[in-house]
């Protein structure tokens, strides 16, 4: 091994205290909490969850195909599911696994050969990308030996095509990365990416329940009308290979990914030198231009929100969301559920109008009445928030001035878009405009209730509340945000009783907006 | 901290909680490969109920009544035949015939996301059409790898 | 004889903004140079293109006569650095980062040992060895900081604001190893706020402005008048009567010509 390291120009000892170190690293780190959410202080690491996430990926994956169709398609799915959860978990990871700026001023001034340290990182990045990959072999492996056009050879040929699909990858992402920018992807490019992993799971969660309760067979009519590109995708040759048994392009596929993993050393090298000689440490990081807190603040703003505390606060809210990535990756997580329901509802013929009160009629309005259900998850999240400082400051000012800037912050900036928005797609879809128009009427005066319900709940600690936990979505409020998201739900049913009636609906939004001023006058 | 916790947080816990999991994962995926019947017991095609009206059509159909089908009705008359093979005949098989298009798509996908009786329905209404060859060659090739031999020996001239 | 640190010209340009404009100076072995300026005159700059993590727009440097961006391996054999941000990787513990550095400088493991032993308790660590780096206090990390930039016993050492946090029996071991070094025939080049510390220890001082040498002098010549903190503020803020006092005195090169 020793005369090997030395053959290729590398340190033997150098190298090994690299690895160590950069192994260490991995699973000390909270560098891969991007796409997961996962934050210090909790007890499995990061990397765990990116595991796990890859796993639940490839089960829902494979259960969802299990038995609907062939084994070749069944490979070729589960390998182009690899190639992206491998690129993008690549793309997220590349200032860490793949070329740490932090190196540069540890490693950078003592005697270690630019092979050396790229051999160390380059071999450090594969351990991550052989956890990934072995993540996204088992569950293909072994339930798809259960296929009934699948083989023993399914066993060794499945593993083989994936660790080819997932090094084949990870080395091409590398190379483009380590050759174009040193600096590694933008921020955007790395959330985006992060992005692709989580709504990777909510599409095959959602869009799996999609796809097994329409019943039209869905899935299993896609590999029978394929487009004519997708027989330019790499995996569909391998998908093919595995279930025929065929070699050739399986040994074609591994040298390619052996070619491209020795581009990619070669890359990150010269990329190692160039950072090293030319780059300083302290380049320009740059950050899309935030919002500029205090816009909000001028006087039309602080009189529409009852003074300049208000509308600093709600200014202050705005460029936490803009800023704070993991706050709005809670967000969305919470939001998932009723986008899901307004997607999926039309998509399977269950958004009639609510008026006609049938069983295919609920989702239209279980959609608002779900929105309304996750404003407290969403104001404690932005409450709880300790990725900001701007969020360390909103706690400090949650009184009665603050929650209210808040809590028109979270609403004109994410509920109200979405339930006018859903009010447009109700008035196309039901081709009844007015009817649509009563429903965003009653939406907006629901969300406005259980605002303000949950806002003054929020501020009064609740019993048995501990300190949130850090990253966590509820922490110590979950009795408040259970309660008031089970009201909103029982709003909800009312609302059903009462929506064959335009004019008793109506009363039901006027109502409601009374009972918002009540609670805010009451517990102020 | 807890010994345990402070064990599980260092890096050989780590590493001992990733192996344990990946480990778990590889049982539990050879579990599942063992359970396709479970898997393929939820592929079936789910219509409603038959009305008694579609049945009525059905029956003046097979006496050898001209009528005019629209989408609806046909799509009724599909899962009548579906669901109860052999309670409608010759006269239903001719009328959902003359859609050609609309019936060959409409086998299609019973020829994957129904059941094995849905299938064999669908084949021999497909055969009597006699207009969705195609597909019946396409759903043989499948029936050569993925089974059932029901469906194989029904697909074979 | 090369000098221990040699710097001709250098210049290095962000963008279109110069940190560093036509630098010249040298640190002969044997001796302490402090290397002042206000913010933002260029220091750091200046010290990472010595150590060789980034390259000068124009001008050479010279480790021992070693091009640290030709003959990388050898200065950098030679040469300890820590820079204003320690340097570290904050997930290891102190005793993780010390082992790292003794493999990275290949040094034998016995006197490594011998020797982290000795900074260990020279610089008190013991109390954190284990801990993660990241949980420990500004003065603790600096410490940790110079133990690594020590651990090799490099003969030029550079120093970034290496007394930042630092208690008084951490700044009176640093002061008391610099000199120990130079005694011993090394080179240090030290950049620091704290110019009364820099007044005892250097024997001479390169003072940057708005990246130009403004002086390049004695210590003990700027210092003359006044203190070397009034000569600071003179030549930074250009009070065009003092520095020319100070421009007649022996060995000193005073102005901001190119």
């Amino acid at each position: 091994m020793e005369a090997l390291l030395r053959w290729l120009g590398v340190q033997p000892r150098p190298f090994r205290a690299l690895l160590r170190t950069f192994v260490a690293l991995d699973l000390r780190g909270q560098f891969y909490g991007l796409a997961t959410g996962a934050k210090a202080g909790e007890l499995v690491s990061p990397l765990y969850w990116v595991v796990g996430q890859m796993l639940t990926v490839s089960l829902l994956l494979t259960a969802l195909m299990q038995g609907r169709v062939e084994a070749w398609f069944y490979a070729f799915a589960s390998l182009s599911a690899t190639a992206v959860m491998v690129f993008s978990a690549v793309v997220v990871e590349f200032q860490e696994a793949a070329f740490d700026p932090k190196d540069i001023t540890v490693v950078g001034h003592r005697p270690v050969s630019s092979r050396t340290w790229s051999l160390a990182r380059g071999l450090n990045l594969s351990l991550y990308v052989a956890l990934i990959g072995v993540a996204m072999t088992l569950f293909p492996t072994g339930m798809g030996l259960g296929l009934r056009d699948t083989e023993v050879r399914w066993l060794w040929l499945f593993p083989w095509a994936n660790a080819v699909v997932a090094v084949g990858t990870a080395a091409l992402a590398l190379t483009v990365y380590a050759s174009g920018s040193v600096a590694g992807p933008g921020e955007n490019l790395k959330k985006v990416a992060a992005w692709v992993q989580i709504l990777a799971i909510m599409a095959l969660f959602y869009g799996g329940q999609l796809m097994l309760r329409d019943g039209s067979g869905g899935i299993g009519l896609v590999p029978l009308h394929l487009d004519p590109w997708v027989s330019y995708v790499p995996t569909l040759p391998l998908g093919h290979a595995v279930a025929d048994g065929a070699l050739r392009p399986l040994f074609l596929g591994t040298s390619v990914s052996t070619l491209l993993t020795v581009v990619a050393w070669a890359a990150l090298r010269r990329a190692w030198e160039r950072v090293s000689r030319v780059r300083s440490t302290d380049r320009e990081v740059r950050v899309s231009a935030p919002p500029r807190a205090g816009t909000l603040s001028r006087p039309l703003v602080a009189r529409l929100l009852g003074g300049r505390r208000p509308a600093a606060v709600h200014a202050l809210v705005r460029t936490v969301l803009a800023r704070d990535s993991e706050l709005r990756a809670r967000l969305v997580t919470v939001l998932a559920m009723p986008a899901a329901a307004a997607v999926l509802g039309p998509l399977t013929a269950q958004y009639a109008p609510p008026s006609q009160q049938s069983t295919t009629s609920v989702l239209p309005l279980a959609t608002v009445a779900l929105l309304a259900s996750t404003l407290p998850t969403a104001m404690h999240a932005l409450k709880a928030s300790r990725d900001h400082r701007a969020a360390w400051r909103l706690a400090e000012v949650w009184g009665p001035s603050g929650r209210s800037g808040a809590r028109t912050a979270l609403l004109s900036w994410l509920y109200w878009p979405f339930v006018l928005a859903h009010a447009g797609l109700c008035a196309w879809w039901w081709s009844a405009p007015v009817e649509a128009a009563l429903h965003g009427l009653v939406g907006l005066a629901l969300l406005d209730f259980v605002s303000r319900l949950a806002a003054h709940s929020l501020w009064v600690r609740p019993i048995l509340s501990v300190p949130p936990v850090r990253g966590g979505t509820l922490g110590g409020a979950l009795g408040v945000v259970a309660g008031v998201g089970a009201l909103a739900s029982v709003l909800g049913g009312l609302w059903f009783a009462v929506a064959p009636w335009p004019l008793a609906t109506a009363g039901f939004a006027a109502l409601l907006a009374v009972a918002g001023q009540f609670v805010d006058r009451e517990i102020r | 901290m807890s010994a345990w916790k402070q064990r599980l947080r260092s890096p050989r816990g780590q590493v001992q909680l990733m192996a344990a999991t990946l480990l778990g994962a590889a049982v539990f995926a050879g579990a599942l490969g063992t359970q396709q019947a479970f898997f393929e017991r939820y592929i079936v095609e789910k219509p409603p109920p038959v009305e008694a009206a579609t049945r009525r059509l059905a029956t003046r159909l097979d006496g050898g009544e001209r009528v005019d089908l629209d989408s609806a009705d046909r799509t009724r008359l599909y899962e009548l035949w579906l669901q109860e093979p052999g309670s409608a005949g010759a006269g239903v098989a001719q009328a959902l015939g003359e859609a050609s298009d609309w019936l060959c798509a409409r086998v299609e996908r019973s020829l994957v996301a129904g059941s094995t009786a849905q299938r064999l329905a669908a084949i021999d209404l497909a055969q009597r059409a006699e207009q969705c060859t195609p597909v019946l060659d396409a759903a043989r090739e499948r029936a050569r790898a993925m089974g059932p031999a029901e469906v194989l020996d029904a697909l074979n001239p | 004889m090369n000098p221990a640190i040699e710097v001709r010209g250098l210049t290095h340009r962000y963008g279109d903004k110069t940190a560093v404009d036509a630098v010249d100076f040298a640190v002969p072995w044997g001796s302490i140079v402090g290397y002042l300026g206000p913010n933002g005159s260029g220091k750091t700059t200046t010290m990472k293109a010595i150590a060789g993590l980034l390259h000068p727009t124009e001008g050479q440097i010279r480790l021992d006569g070693h091009d640290p961006y030709v003959d990388g391996m050898r200065a950098r054999r030679i040469l300890g650095f820590v820079p204003d941000d320690g340097g570290l990787y904050e997930l290891l513990s102190p005793r993780e980062h010390l082992a790292l550095v003794s493999d990275l400088h290949e040094l034998d493991p016995r006197q490594a040992s011998t020797r982290q032993d000795e900074l260990v308790d020279a610089f008190e660590m013991g109390a954190f060895l284990d801990r993660r780096i990241d949980t420990l206090s500004k003065g603790q990390r600096q410490r940790v900081a110079l133990a690594c930039g020590l651990l090799h016993d490099p003969r030029i050492l550079v120093l970034d604001e290496p007394l930042t946090g630092l208690d008084v029996n951490a700044v009176r071991e640093v002061r008391h190893r610099l000199r120990a070094l130079a005694e011993a025939g090394g080179a240090v080049l030290y950049s620091s706020h704290i110019l009364d510390v820099v007044e005892r220890l250097c024997d001479r001082a390169v003072i940057l402005a708005e990246g130009r040498v403004v002086a390049d002098a004695p210590t003990a010549e700027l210092a003359r008048d006044k203190s070397l903190e009034a000569a600071f503020h003179a030549l930074t803020r250009m009070d065009e009567a003092m520095a020319n006092a100070l421009a007649e005195a022996p060995h000193t090169r005073i102005g901001r010509e190119k």
